[in-house]
C-alpha cells in the first residue's frame, strides 16, 4: 500500500540535511519494523520520497513523505509508530493512504505557503522593508538573472509572477511575512531569492537582516482543478 | 519564532548555518540524553578531542555516556572539537565551547572529562580546555571551573599532559566513574575547596591526581626521583579494569548521529585484550588480560541494538575476531541474525582457515575489500624479534586458497624502524608481494586483475611495552628505508605502496614518552597555531619544532634515545599490572631473537594474573 505521510522540522532539526533525513526516514522504519516496499533492479532501494526538499535552514509544518509498504496497515498506526521512532523536533502529523499510480505525489505539488519572520538591525528599516514589499507587488514582472547549474547559461527569471501573495503582519519584535509561491517542478521559487530582491530595494546586506524562514503548506492541483492542501490527496 | 532558550543558544543558532555541516554542532540525536534541570544534581561534560564524526564512532565515549546517564541524577553531555571554521567564529562571536545536550558552556559543569586515545590530539585537549574559557594548567584554573578529568589509553603515559589534567583515570572506565560520582557527591555536598575533591579521589583505585606527584631530574635529564607531595596519594596507580564482560554495562540504544559518521552502524564488543604478545603492540600489553563476552549477551546485545537503532550495518570489535573462543559459533550465529533482519555484516580480522574463508564467501563486498595479512616484518627473523607469530608459508597457502576463489585483491601491513631491522628485512617486504604475485599467475595464468597493497607504518616505541626502552629512527633514516622498498616494488605493477608520514611519526614517538617537562612545549605549540596534528592538511612540523626550541626541551631525548633499563621512566607510576620485569625479559628475548608463545597455550608469567584473573 502506497501511504502519504505529513510532518514537521521543528527547532534544531533545521540543520538537518535532507540527504540525513532520508536515511532518519529508513532507520526510523528498520526501528518500527514496517517493512518498505523495494524497487526491481540490479541495485534494490527501498520506495520512499521526499516531497520538494527543504533548504537547509528553515522549519517547516508542511513536510510530505511517501512510501509504500509490503503489508497494508491501518494508517494511524504507521504515523504513531514513525513518531516514537523519531527523535524530538520531527513529528508525523498525520497519514493517509494514496491511490498506487506511478506518479509521486510529490511531483503534483504547485504551490507552498512560508512564514518568514524577519528581524532587522534599525527600527526604520521596517518601514523600508514594507515599501520594498510593496513596490515588488506593484511591478508587472522582476527579472532576475540565473546561471544554469549545466549549461552554465545565463537564464532571465521572472520572480514577481512566482510570488502569488505577500502579506506582511507586525509582531512584537519582527515582522511576519506571509508568503504564497510556487513551488513544484513546473515553477519554484525559495523564499531566499525574494528576500535577496527586498534586501537589494532596501540596500543592506544579509548581515543586517535576521529570518527565520518555516514552510507551512504544500498544494496540489487536485483532479476537480482547484489546489488542495497535499495530505487531502486521495 | 525567534525564541531561544538562552544568549548562548542565540548566537550558536546565528553562527552555524555558516558552517560546514551544521549538523555537528546541534546534538538532538536519537537517543541523545536529557534530562530535567531539577532532576539533574551533577553535570559532566563529556569531551573528544577530534571532530564529531570521529568522536562519535568512538565505543568508549558511548559505554561511559551510558554508564553516567544511567545514574539518575547524573546529566552526561558531549563535546566534540569544533573544526577550524567553526572554531574561528565561536572566538569571533565569543561563543565558549558548550554541550551538544544542553547547550550550555562547558565552564559551568562539575567535570570536563576528556578521552585521549592517540598521542596527536593533544594539542586538540588544550585547544578545547581554552575554548572552554579556562586556563590550560591545572594550578592556573579556579575554584568555580569544572575539574578536569583525563581518560583514555594515551594516559598510561599520562606525563606531557600532566599539568593540565585535575585527574587522571588510568584503564576502562565502566566502574571508576559512578564511584568518581559519588566522590563528587559527597564533595559537593560539602561545601570544602576542590582539593578536598582531588584527595577523596586518591582513595579509588586508578586515579592519578598528578599535582600530589613531584619529579626530580639528573644532571643528564633522566629522571632522579618521583616524591609525593601528599602522604595519601597512592605510591603506584594502577589501572581499572572490567572483570566480567556479561555484566559490564554496553549501550544498546547507542546516540544515533544524523549525518554519516566514521563508523556510521551498529556495533558489539565481543572481547577485551590480546594474549598473543606482540612486542611492539601498546594495546597488546595494556588491555591484559583476554575477557570475552558470552555469545548469548553479545546476541541480546546485538538484537537490542539493531532494534533501537535501526542501523542497516553490524561490525564487531576486538583486537582480533579470529582469537575469540567460540568465532564459528558466534559468527554462525550473528551471520544468521543479521540475514534475518536485513543488516549487513562487516568482520575485522579474521584468522584465515577453512571457516573464515566460507564465512567471507558469504559476506558480500568482502572479496571487493581483499584479504588483509598483518605481516609487519619481511623476514622470519625479524618477526620473531617483534614476536609476531605469522609465517610466509601460512600467507602464501591462504593467499592461493583465496585466488582459487576468485579473489583479486590482497592487502599487506608492515612496519619499517623495528629494533635489529636490516636491509635485507625491508627488502624482504618486496619478495613477499613477489611471492603472492606468481602464486596469483600459477592459479590465474596471467597478473590481470591482481592488485597487492603494500602498506608500511613507521615504528613508533611505546611506553608499556617490551620496546619502550628502544630508540626511534631518524626521519631520514625512515625515510631512506622508505625509498628503499619503493626501488624495489617499483617493477612490479601490480603493487602499491603506502607508508606514513615519517614527521608525524617522529612526534608520536616525542610524546608517547615524553615527561612533565614537555607541558610547556605543548602550551608553546598551542599557542603557535598546532592543532588537528593527527590531520594531514593541518599537521604542521615546522611549528612543532620551533614550539620545543622556544621552551628549550630537545624532542631527540625522548624519541632517538637508548633508554637505560635502570631508569626511571616517566610512567612508572602507572600500572597495567603486567611486570616491568617481564618487559625487560621481552626486550633481551628480543634482542635474542627468541619468541615467547601465545599465552592461551601456557602462562608467560607476564603478572597480569597477580592482579586480575586470567
Ligand atoms: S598472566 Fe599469563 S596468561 Fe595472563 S596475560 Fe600474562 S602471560 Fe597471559
Amino acid at each position: 500500500m502506497k501511504y502519504l505521510i505529513k510532518w514537521s522540522k521543528e527547532g534544531d532539526m533545521r540543520y538537518i540535511s535532507h540527504l540525513d533525513i532520508m536515511r532518519l526516514f529508513q532507520r526510523a522504519f528498520k526501528r518500527t519494523g514496517i517493512r518498505l516496499k523495494y524497487t526491481e533492479g540490479y541495485s534494490p532501494h527501498p520506495k520512499m520520497s521526499i516531497a520538494q526538499p527543504l533548504s537547509l535552514g528553515y522549519t517547516s509544518r508542511g513536510e510530505y513523505f511517501e512510501f509504500e509498504t509490503q503489508e497494508d496497515l491501518d494508517p494511524e498506526a504507521i504515523r504513531q509508530r514513525m513518531e516514537d521512532a523519531m527523535p524530538e523536533g520531527i513529528r508525523m502529523l498525520s497519514c493517509t493512504v494514496l491511490k498506487e499510480t506511478k506518479k509521486a505525489a510529490g511531483a503534483l505539488i504547485t504551490r507552498g505557503d512560508y512564514d518568514v519572520g524577519v528581524r532587522l538591525a534599525k527600527p526604520e528599516e521596517y518601514e523600508k522593508l514594507r515599501e520594498a514589499a510593496d513596490w515588488f507587488l506593484s511591478q508587472p514582472s522582476v527579472i532576475i538573472q540565473k546561471v544554469q547549474k549545466k549549461s552554465g547559461k545565463i537564464k532571465e527569471i521572472d520572480i514577481r509572477e512566482k510570488v502569488r501573495a505577500l502579506e506582511i503582519d507586525s509582531q512584537d519584535d519582527y515582522l511576519l511575512m506571509k508568503l504564497k509561491v510556487d513551488t513544484g517542478s513546473a515553477s519554484n521559487l525559495n523564499p531566499e531569492v525574494l528576500l535577496q530582491i527586498l534586501r537589494e530595494r532596501m540596500g543592506i546586506s544579509g548581515g543586517e537582516m535576521e529570518t527565520r524562514i518555516e514552510r507551512a503548506e504544500m498544494y496540489a492541483e487536485s483532479a476537480e482543478g482547484a489546489e488542495i492542501p497535499l495530505y487531502l490527496l486521495k | 519564532m525567534f525564541e531561544y532558550q538562552s544568549e548562548l543558544e542565540q548566537k550558536i543558532a546565528r553562527s552555524v548555518m555558516r558552517v560546514e555541516k551544521p549538523a555537528r554542532y546541534i546534538g538532538g540525536e536519537l537517543h541523545a540524553v536529557r534530562k530535567p534541570y531539577d532532576r539533574v544534581s551533577m553535570r559532566v561534560a563529556f569531551g573528544f578531542p577530534d571532530l564529531y564524526e570521529i568522536g562519535m564512532s568512538n565505543l568508549g565515549l558511548q559505554i561511559l555516556y551510558k554508564v553516567l546517564n544511567d545514574i539518575p541524577d547524573v546529566q552526561c553531555e558531549r563535546v566534540y572539537a569544533p573544526d577550524v571554521d567553526f572554531e574561528a567564529i565561536m572566538r569571533e562571536e565569543e561563543i565558549p565551547l558548550y554541550t551538544l545536550e544542553t547547550k550550555r558552556a562547558v565552564k559551568e559543569a562539575d567535570i570536563f572529562a576528556i578521552t585521549v586515545g592517540y598521542e596527536m590530539l593533544v594539542t586538540n585537549v588544550l585547544n578545547m580546555i581554552d575554548l572552554a574559557g579556562m586556563e590550560m594548567y591545572a594550578k592556573d584554573r579556579g575554584e568555580e571551573d569544572p575539574f578536569i578529568i583525563i581518560g583514555g589509553p594515551c594516559t598510561y603515559n599520562p606525563e606531557p599532559i600532566a599539568e593540565f589534567a585535575d585527574a587522571f583515570s588510568i584503564g576502562e572506565g565502566e566502574e571508576v566513574w559512578p564511584e568518581i560520582m559519588e566522590k563528587l557527591r559527597e564533595w559537593k555536598a560539602s561545601g570544602a575547596p576542590k582539593i578536598e575533591f582531588l584527595k577523596a579521589l586518591c582513595e579509588i583505585e586508578g586515579m592519578y591526581v598528578p599535582r600530589f606527584y613531584e619529579f626530580d631530574y639528573n644532571g643528564d635529564g633522566t629522571i632522579r626521583e618521583i616524591r609525593k607531595l601528599y602522604d595519601k596519594a597512592p605510591d603506584h596507580i594502577e589501572k581499572r579494569i572490567i572483570r566480567d564482560m556479561d555484566s559490564a554495562p554496553f549501550p544498546t540504544s547507542p546516540v544515533v548521529p544524523f549525518i554519516s559518521t566514521v563508523h556510521d552502524r551498529a556495533v558489539v564488543e565481543i572481547f577485551r585484550g590480546c594474549t598473543r604478545g606482540c612486542r611492539f603492540c601498546q594495546a597488546g600489553m595494556i588491555y591484559r588480560p583476554v575477557r570475552e563476552r558470552s555469545p548469548e549477551k553479545i546476541r541480546e546485545i546485538v538484537e537490542e541494538q539493531l532494534k533501537a537503532t535501526g542501523y542497516e550495518e553490524l561490525s564487531i570489535l576486538s583486537l582480533s575476531t579470529g582469537d575469540y573462543s567460540r568465532v564459528e559459533e558466534l559468527v554462525t550465529d550473528l551471520m544468521r541474525l543479521c540475514r534475518e533482519s536485513d543488516v549487513s555484516m562487516s568482520l575485522p580480522s579474521l584468522r584465515l582457515d577453512s571457516f573464515s574463508f566460507k564465512v567471507m564467501d558469504e559476506i558480500q563486498g568482502y572479496k571487493k575489500s581483499g584479504l588483509t595479512f598483518a605481516v609487519e616484518a619481511g623476514s622470519q627473523r625479524l618477526r620473531n624479534v617483534i614476536n609476531k607469530d605469522i609465517t610466509e608459508e601460512h600467507i602464501y597457502s591462504a593467499s592461493r586458497q583465496a585466488f582459487e576463489l576468485g579473489w583479486h585483491s590482497i592487502k599487506l601491513y608492515f612496519m619499517a624502524g623495528l629494533p635489529g631491522e636490516t636491509d635485507e628485512d625491508l627488502a624482504g617486504i618486496a619478495d613477499i608481494a613477489r611471492n603472492i604475485m606468481n602464486i596469483y599467475k600459477e592459479v590465474n595464468g596471467k597478473i590481470g586483475r591482481l592488485s597487492i597493497h603494500v602498506s608500511v607504518s613507521n615504528f613508533v616505541p611505546k611506553p608499556h611495552t617490551p620496546f619502550q626502552w628502544f630508540p626511534q629512527d631518524t626521519d631520514e633514516e625512515f625515510s631512506r628505508k622508505h625509498e628503499l622498498v619503493k626501488n624495489l616494488i617499483k617493477p612490479m605493477k601490480c603493487v602499491r605502496l603506502s607508508y606514513h608520514d615519517s614527521a608525524t611519526s617522529y612526534l608520536e614517538g616525542v610524546l608517547a614518552r615524553g615527561d612533565r617537562r614537555m607541558c610547556k612545549t605543548l602550551v608553546e605549540a598551542v599557542r603557535l597555531g598546532c592543532k588537528f596534528d593527527g590531520w594531514r592538511e593541518h599537521f604542521d612540523y615546522e611549528k612543532w619544532m620551533q614550539a620545543f626550541r622556544n621552551t628549550g626541551v630537545d624532542p631527540d631525548f625522548y624519541a632517538r634515545r637508548a633508554w637505560g633499563y635502570d631508569e626511571i621512566l616517566p610512567w612508572d607510576l602507572i600500572g597495567t599490572g603486567v611486570d616491568k620485569e617481564f618487559y625487560l625479559s621481552e626486550n633481551e628475548k628480543a634482542r635474542r631473537g627468541e619468541i615467547t608463545k601465545d599465552c592461551r597455550e601456557g602462562c608467560q608469567l607476564c603478572g597480569v594474573n597477580r592482579v586480575f584473573d586470567c
